[in-house]
């Protein structure tokens, strides 16, 4: 499906910060034009200082513009009425924390004068989908990072809006929680929503945004989708089963590469990413409880009082 | 300064009258601050060095078309209007004779000058383009429904953050001031009143100023602000919800600890000082005027400095011939009801004694109050109305002795023809005496009463109810001898004739009709309303402050305020010219020519010239005074220990609420921008 409808549109966005005599003090973004379209999940990426978070302040109209301007819905960013179908998620949760999650959504909810009803129902419902159920009557003060963040995601959904901003969403959460706010965030992008999210964390990015614009010193360096900033057009990746490696195969490889002008760089064996393995490990320990791992001992290693705890056993003990 | 048992008002309370004359201070004050800030933001706009920023202050942009459009010709009177004063003063100074119309008045108790017409009316634009986009968006922008949101989530945080907990600081008072409270029955409701009242204020005062200055700086700080503005609220809406949210926090702790607090006075106040002190006087108060002195706006200065009250001579027996001063008291209406009345009438004053001889020990100084019918006098003027006093008096005396003596012969010579009447006889002498009596106040409209003055005490004259109601006739049933403008009733003062001189000291609020008693109570909570108003007043500032400036310089900020406020007096007395040695420009002449501030300046264009300056600099100051708030107005403790009623209209409404409304709408206003000019978020 072609994206084409703009719903955040910067042109020579600038923003300069000034000392108090108006002298220039640091360019924080220059000349910033981009444009995000509705249904994507659009990634600025950028070292810290790069300028993400100034462009988020600036299209959420906490900052105001020294030159340019953003667009958000065709609006300016100064303007209100836009907050309503934005949902922004700051990078760090920053709620009222002496409320609790039922509490937060309704006043939250109040701010977009959402009837009473709907609020309840919508509330209800993020805190089931957030996986706060439990936690609902706890104050924010009692919560871990991740239930803050979690909770900092339903604030921002509570007005079900068409575009999402998150700054930072995975800042802070263990690997678990990392996987989830991404695979959440692609099932907002299913649901037609249109999200705009911040991160120095390129895995992330990698994982699920469609277009990614990379900032450094406050000027945009690269802007297009993922696929076409990662494909290497020189290198050439093949991948097979069903057969083992050994000499012949390699000879016979390097043969053809020769014959078409190539030359083989390396063959192995794949292997996973350690994020893929913790979540598998994981899986697995939730599948069967109480199956420890146990290292291999070794006939020299001193034994423990008592004797070899399961001697024999390979990593995983049932 | 406070004396025992009587109150001292050292200003007279706004009403509907003074109505016009405040608005159009009000309006000067507060437009003259709106067209300063005009002219800040423009030059604020000018100087910008980035050209987007330039777009988001430029003030009439606010509004879109014939509304900016409007608002910019509003720009234009209001420079105008600014320019001919700035002529005037010109113009005045070069000598130009009808250039002085153009110069506001020099006190405030003169009518208004065509300069100052022309400042509230510059004023008046100028607040009609600050307020303008305001409105707007009051009216098409601003929630409520938004504000209530976040004004419960400032109760919650003010409640959860155990805020409450710091009313409860007022148990100390209630379980450990009896220990120091005097049980001197004339003294105690007052000082129980005392001490509740100044334990409360500073309490609920901290709380105030804490909750307001430091509730938007944390939101910002904590950037929890981040998620409230990234909703479609108006800035403005967080500033009212913050205000509502800790002013119902307030509102509610004040009362709670009010009953709380007056339950304790009650109870621990002893019966004698209850039936004593118990009370709300509901008094009517007279207009104080002099005759037989230099000036009749007030009598003698013996040389207080506290100028509060004034004083009027007593004669002597060797000095009889000289004219005799008066204070005297006109009642412009007096209420049906009270003519109606079958008891006495009850008459309360507390006045001060100046001896000027040691007099007699334990005798009190004499003196005597004429009430009269002015109607009754041949002329309207005050002055003769006193001279004629005594003549008439001994007419009227002259004339009950003649008429007593004939009702004596007629009723002797029965006695003699029924000697068993006796009694009979006594009884109708007396009903004769006392138609005798009536008859003559009918016929003179006058009628006296003497008591015997102790100082700094209340006391209390009755007036019989059928002499109060002849004297106090309308006009229209008096016919053609009714005459207008005249007082329903006057009343005279005047120390007697005595062996030595002694001298009273009078003040406006010394005497007044008792027109009825209200309970304690009632007043009690009443007064509290007046403390109420200086916490929304604290409260109001702090937080239109920190929309701008950080918490801690908020605080400060306000705190500067308030003492500013309850230390005024000085400034006041400079801005009315009423310093001796006059304002700095005089004084100034007088140090450096060493002249003491008895001496009078000699009258040289020179000195004009100084006493013009001197007018110049206390108008301002005047303008400066009017932009820091009058605490002590909202403390109504006095009328609560002295057991006199705060009436709803005139002290509460008129001089608390609309004063406390006038003051906090520019602060709103100001809130208003700083909030929407400034930048949320901080640079990252």
């Amino acid at each position: 499906m072609a994206k084409t409808e703009v719903v955040v549109e910067t042109r020579k966005l600038t923003k300069i910060y000034r000392d108090f005599w108006g002298r220039e003090k640091k360019v924080a973004l220059r000349a910033l034009n981009m444009e995000v379209y509705r249904g994507e999940i659009f990634g600025l990426l950028g070292p810290n200082g790069s300028g993400k978070t100034t462009t988020i302040k600036l299209l959420l109209g906490l900052l105001f513009p020294t030159d340019g301007d953003a667009l958000v819905f065709n609006m300016a960013s100064g303007e209100v009425r836009k907050n309503e179908r934005i949902g922004y998620l700051p990078e760090e949760s920053y709620l009222y924390r002496f409320l609790n999650a039922e509490e937060t959504l309704d006043f939250y909810g109040r701010l977009f004068k959402l009837d009473s009803k709907v609020r309840q129902e919508r509330a209800e419902k993020l805190i089931e989908t957030v996986g706060l159920k439990n936690d609902k009557k706890r104050i924010l003060r009692e919560y871990s990072k991740g239930m803050r963040q979690r909770i900092g995601l339903a604030q921002a959904l509570i007005n079900d809006p068409e575009l999402v901003i998150l700054d930072e969403p995975t800042s802070g959460l263990d690997p678990l929680g990392t996987r989830w706010m991404k695979d959440y965030i692609v099932k907002l992008r299913d649901e037609g929503k249109t999200i705009i999210m911040c991160s120095h964390r390129l895995e992330d990015v990698q994982d699920i945004c469609d277009r990614v614009a990379i900032l450094n010193e406050g000027e945009l360096r690269k802007l297009d989708s993922v696929k076409n900033l990662l494909e290497d057009v020189l290198r050439l990746e093949l991948r097979a089963t069903g057969v083992q490696l050994n000499d012949e195969l390699r000879r016979d490889l390097e043969a053809v590469l020769e014959k078409h002008g190539g030359n083989l760089e390396f063959i192995g064996h794949p292997t996973t990413t350690l994020e893929a393995l913790f979540l598998r490990i994981i899986e697995e320990s939730k599948a069967h409880p109480g199956r420890r791992y146990m290292p291999e001992v070794s006939k020299n290693d001193p034994q423990p009082a008592g004797g070899p705890v399961d001697a024999g056993s390979t990593h995983i003990k049932n | 300064m406070l004396f025992a048992k009587s109150m001292v008002m050292e200003r007279a309370l706004l009403d509907w009258s003074s109505l016009p004359n405040t608005l159009g201070i009000w309006l000067q004050s507060a437009g003259g601050v709106a067209a300063f800030a005009i002219v800040l933001v423009y030059l604020a706009r000018y100087l910008q060095p980035d050209a987007r920023q330039q777009h988001v202050i430029a003030l009439p942009t606010l509004l879109q078309g014939v509304v900016a459009n409007y608002l910019s010709y509003f720009l234009f009177a209001i420079a105008l209007a600014y320019g001919f004063i700035f002529l005037g003063w010109i113009g005045f100074w070069a000598g130009i004779g009808p250039a002085y119309l153009l110069l506001p008045r020099a006190r405030e108790n003169l009518p208004f000058t065509p300069g100052d017409w022309i400042l509230i009316l510059a004023g008046g634009a100028a607040l009609t383009v600050a307020v303008t986009p305001i409105a707007a968006d009051l009216v098409t922008r601003i929630s409520w429904g938004r504000i209530w949101a976040i004004t419960r989530l400032s109760w919650k945080e003010a409640v959860r953050g155990r805020v409450v907990w710091v009313f409860g600081a007022m148990s100390l008072v209630i379980l450990f001031a009896d220990w120091f409270i005097p049980f001197k029955p004339e003294d105690q409701v007052r000082n129980y009143v005392r001490v509740v009242y100044w334990s409360m204020t500073p309490l609920f005062l901290m709380t105030a100023v804490l909750l307001g200055a430091f509730s938007i700086p944390n939101d910002v700080k904590n950037n929890s602000i981040h998620t409230i503005v990234t909703k479609p609220v108006e800035k403005f809406e967080l500033v009212l919800g913050r205000f509502f949210g800790y002013a119902a926090l307030l509102t509610i702790g004040l009362a709670v600890v009010s009953c709380i607090s007056l339950v304790y006075v009650v109870r621990g106040v002893n019966e004698e000082a209850q039936f004593e002190s118990f009370k709300a006087r509901v008094p009517i108060y007279g207009n104080l005027k002099f005759a037989g002195t230099q000036f009749e706006n007030r009598a003698e200065n013996i040389g207080r400095e506290f100028t509060y009250r004034s004083y009027i001579k007593g004669t002597t027996e060797s000095r009889r011939q000289q004219f005799r001063q008066f204070a005297i008291w006109d009642f412009a209406e007096i209420p049906e009801a009270l003519r109606e009345r079958v008891e006495p009438i009850i008459f309360e004053f507390a006045f001060d004694v100046y001896r000027l001889s040691k007099g007699d020990e334990g005798e009190g100084v004499k003196c005597t109050f004429t009430f009269v019918d002015v109607n009754k006098f041949t002329t309207q003027d005050v002055h003769r109305q006193a001279q004629q006093l005594d003549q008439k008096i001994s007419e009227m005396r002259q004339k009950a002795e003649d008429l007593r003596s004939k009702i004596q012969k007629t009723l002797a010579e029965e006695a003699r023809t029924k000697p068993g009447d006796r009694a009979a006889i006594e009884e109708r002498k007396l009903a004769e005496y006392e138609k005798i009596r009536l008859d003559l106040i009918e016929e003179f409209g006058i009628y006296q009463v003497g008591a015997s003055l102790l100082d700094y005490h209340t006391q209390v004259i009755q007036v019989p109810p059928e002499a109060f109601k002849i004297l106090s006739k309308p006009p229209a049933d008096q016919g053609a001898r009714a005459v207008g403008n005249q007082p329903a009733l006057r009343v005279f003062v005047s120390l007697d004739v005595a062996r030595e001189a002694q001298m009273l000291g009078v003040a406006p609020f010394d005497f007044y009709l008792l027109a009825f008693e209200k309970p304690f109570w009632q007043n009690f909570l009443k007064g509290v309303i007046g403390m109420w108003c200086t916490h929304m007043l604290v409260l109001g500032v702090a937080i239109a402050c920190s929309t701008y400036l950080s918490s801690v310089i908020s605080l400060l900020m306000t705190f500067f305020l308030f003492l500013a406020g309850m230390n005024t007096d000085y400034l006041r007395a400079i801005a009315h010219g009423q310093v001796a040695g006059g304002g700095p420009a005089e004084a100034l002449v007088r140090l450096s020519t060493r002249m003491s501030i008895a001496g009078e300046l000699e009258k040289t264009p020179t000195t004009s010239l100084i006493h013009f300056v001197d007018s110049a600099f206390g108008w301002w100051i005047n303008r400066i005074l009017n932009l820091i708030p009058d605490i002590d107005r909202h403390d109504l403790n006095q009328y609560v220990a002295n057991g006199f009623d705060i009436g709803w209209t005139q002290i509460l409404f008129f001089d608390n609420v609309v004063p406390l409304a006038g003051y906090l709408i520019p602060w709103a206003v100001l809130a208003y921008y700083l909030m929407k000019f400034r930048e949320i978020a901080n640079p990252s």
